[in-house]
């Protein structure tokens, strides 16, 4: 055997199979035997409606900020995708929230949209689109938005960078041909560019539902998933389940079948990528 | 090189790393019995970040005890339990314990710690540690902890502002429909004037529940395996609720104190610049001294609708893990910290009030923003799924209150739901003890 593989064994295959095996148990938090109750953990998720809610949540979450997600990282990879000094400094202005952290970014967008002292409220307040007092999250639905604009800012570059590199592959002949033939840019992008260029766009698409799925830090330090439970995501109700009310086996129920739906997110990316070209 | 050779370099490799596991565990097991051998040696203590009082009691307690080492470690409130369970199961358990005065029936009931009944009852039958905050260490007639520090809820006004706005500074509103027409003056003297404020979050237990003591409600049945959320049939709360509800929607409280909209401190800030007339908050906000300094205004308690006053009892205790094998100098500590006057003094001038009366009792003559008879009467919801119940941004009272302060939603129909998810969550509580 490998290292490589005992490695993976003990840092992943063990935890994993005590997870599966937690997911089965009432395990206690301090001391005592965790008891077998066998699916009970799993039948709950299915009466629980808090679950309910972080599924419905999390998935009004993904199918939101994908596409917005997408569209911002494709626009700002097109205006970027030629080399100049200029696009160098708003290729690294847009890819500098990346590598950040979500906690940082979460703290700072805290402050500026403080009612009444912050910067985001004061702007909207000296325009006239907002009172100046906005509590943003106070209302899930205000909460909700602030949280998409702040995932698509401090995300979208990763996704630009893929994209534009990947459009910066694309033979420059085939785009000159297609514009000597009249084609309009609109179309270059959408029937020539696109086209070529479909498998970095299926792995950040993917790569941008995987992430939101498992969406936690944001909502975590903005939120808690208040107000009323409203921004609660399926992630952060792994974490409350398990760490605040100590629902240790149910907890463990919950991750696997995350685990196990990031599963077949994967394998179906896998097998569209892998496809061979047509 | 040839290849057996490389298979027995891998082989190897691979024995070495598949036994690093193992050794680790044989050395961790080595390490636990040395330490744990003999019942001396240094004592270890876990205590949570947000008690602040246990670092320098440490320090007292090693200085007047020369040669006993204790080692303290501060562990993060939020991660508190966890890291404490992670470190039972893994037997590396501190000796003591210190923590949240709300997490001592989980603690007791879990059988983390160990029984002190025998020890405690020499300290006497009329013994001088508050009654309250003592009995949340009793589980079945047992006693698990004891509380070194404790506090409670009040209401402070700013004098200034209560004079600006024609009312009178020296007279605390009597209950719930003053605050309101005080605090409703006071935000008419300017729009960034706030009138209102509970520090805490609105609704929430330290600075919302004595306002439905004081009206009589209760939120919760007796700890016991089949304890209830009663928060639905008592329509103290409801009306309350509403009242926190009419005063976020007449904008007397500031924008700050809606869930989640504070980054550094705000409405404190606020407090301190004289920007909010009237706030609910906690003993440790604000000490009688700097109160009279800031021309601030102080109630023992929070006042319902009735007018009569409540708090909620705050603090921290001590426990020992049963698993311990230095029980007597762990009894030591703990016998040490709440009988001494010096350990008296170190818990006083942490902010909080020592939890014996006699020695508090000593200390506060010069406090008289901290009422012994105030915190007699403060109350606790003793429970073993409170962080779940109560504590919890997203359990059903956080939730439930939430949605009537700030969204407008009717008590009557989200408090009995929330009741009803609190119930479970007991149970289940209950259900995962282990045997």
């Amino acid at each position: 055997m490998s290292p490589a593989l005992i490695l993976v064994a003990v840092f992943f295959f063990v935890p994993m199979v005590l997870l599966v095996y937690m997911s089965f148990t009432q395990w206690p938090l301090f001391t005592g035997v965790p008891r077998w109750i066998g699916l009970a953990n799993y039948q709950t998720l299915f009466t629980d409606p808090g679950f309910g809610q972080a599924v419905w949540f999390t998935l009004e979450f993904t199918v939101v900020l994908v596409p917005i997600s997408f569209l911002v990282s494709y626009g700002l990879s097109m205006m970027l995708r030629r080399s100049s000094r200029i696009s160098s400094l708003f290729r690294a202005s847009f890819f500098l929230p990346v590598v950040i952290g979500f906690t940082a970014a979460s703290f700072m967008a805290s402050t500026l949209l403080t009612p009444g002292t912050g910067l985001i409220n004061r702007l909207l307040a000296a325009t006239g689109l907002g009172s100046g007092d906005t509590a943003w999250f106070s209302h899930p639905s205000d909460a909700f938005w602030a949280v998409i604009v702040l995932t698509i800012w401090k995300t979208a570059g990763t996704a630009m960078i893929l994209l534009m590199a990947a459009a910066q592959a694309v033979p420059p002949e085939v785009v000159e041909a297609s514009r000597m033939d009249g084609a309009s840019w609109f179309a270059i992008e959408t029937r020539i560019i696109a086209p070529l260029i479909r498998r970095t766009i299926g792995l950040c698409l993917i790569l941008s539902i995987g992430g939101t799925i498992l969406t936690f830090d944001q909502f975590y330090a903005l939120t808690k998933g208040g107000p009323g439970g409203g921004t609660t995501t399926v992630v952060l109700y792994t974490y409350t389940t398990s760490f605040i009310q100590f629902r240790l086996g149910y907890g463990a129920a919950i991750s696997v079948v995350v685990s196990l739906v990031i599963l077949a997110i994967t394998a179906f990316q896998l097998r569209v990528l892998g496809r061979k070209e047509d | 090189m040839s290849e057996p050779a490389k298979m027995s370099r891998r082989m190897k490799v691979a024995i070495t790393l598949g036994m690093l596991p193992v050794v680790a565990a044989a050395m961790a097991g080595c390490s636990s019995a040395t330490s744990s051998g003999g019942g001396s040696g240094p004592i270890t203590i876990w205590g949570r970040s947000g008690a602040s009082e246990v670092k320098p009691l440490v320090q007292a307690y090693e200085k007047a005890h020369p040669g006993q080492v204790v080692k303290y470690t501060p562990v993060a409130d939020a991660q508190f339990l966890q890291k404490l369970s992670n470190a039972v199961r893994s037997n590396s358990a501190p000796d003591i314990v210190a923590f949240d005065l709300v997490n001592a029936p989980l603690l007791g009931t879990e059988g983390l710690l160990a029984d002190i009944t025998g020890k405690t009852s020499a300290l006497g039958s009329g013994s001088p540690i508050m009654k309250p905050a003592l009995d949340a260490g009793k589980v079945g007639g047992k006693q698990y902890s004891l509380p070194i520090a404790i506090g409670s809820s009040q209401m402070i006004w700013n004098k200034e502002l209560f004079q600006k706005a024609g009312l009178n500074p020296d007279k605390a509103p009597a209950n719930l429909t003053e605050v309101q027409h005080d605090a409703e003056a006071i935000h008419a003297l300017s729009p960034t004037t706030y009138g209102f404020s509970t520090l805490g979050s609105a609704g929430g237990a330290y600075t919302g529940f004595p306002t439905m003591w004081a009206d009589g409600a209760q939120l919760l049945s007796p700890l016991s395996k089949n304890q209830k959320a009663t928060w639905a049939s008592s329509p103290a709360v409801a009306k309350d609720l509403l009242w926190l509800q009419q005063m976020w929607k007449s904008g007397v409280m500031p924008p700050t104190e809606a869930p989640n909209q504070d980054p550094g401190g705000q409405t404190m800030q606020m407090l301190d610049t004289g920007k909010i007339g009237i706030a609910f908050t906690g003993t440790w906000a604000i000490s009688g001294a700097d109160a009279q300094k800031l021309q601030w205004g102080y109630a023992a308690g929070i006042p319902g609708q009735s007018g009569k006053l409540s708090g909620f009892l705050g603090g921290d205790a001590l426990g020992i893990v049963a698993s311990s094998k230095h029980q007597s100098a762990a009894w030591n500590f703990l016998d040490w910290s709440v009988s001494t006057k010096t350990a008296a003094k170190v818990v006083f001038s942490s902010g909080s009030v020592p939890s014996n009366t006699t020695q508090a009792s000593a200390l506060m003559g010069s406090d008289p923003a901290h009422s012994l008879d105030a915190l007699r009467s403060a109350r606790l919801p003793l429970s073993i799924a409170y962080n779940a119940v109560i504590n919890d941004p997203n359990g059903p009272w956080t939730t439930a209150a939430q949605n009537v302060i700030f969204n407008g939603a009717d008590p009557a129909g989200v408090l009995p739901q929330a009741a009803s998810s609190a119930d479970k969550l007991i149970t289940a509580a209950y259900d995962q003890i282990g045997s």
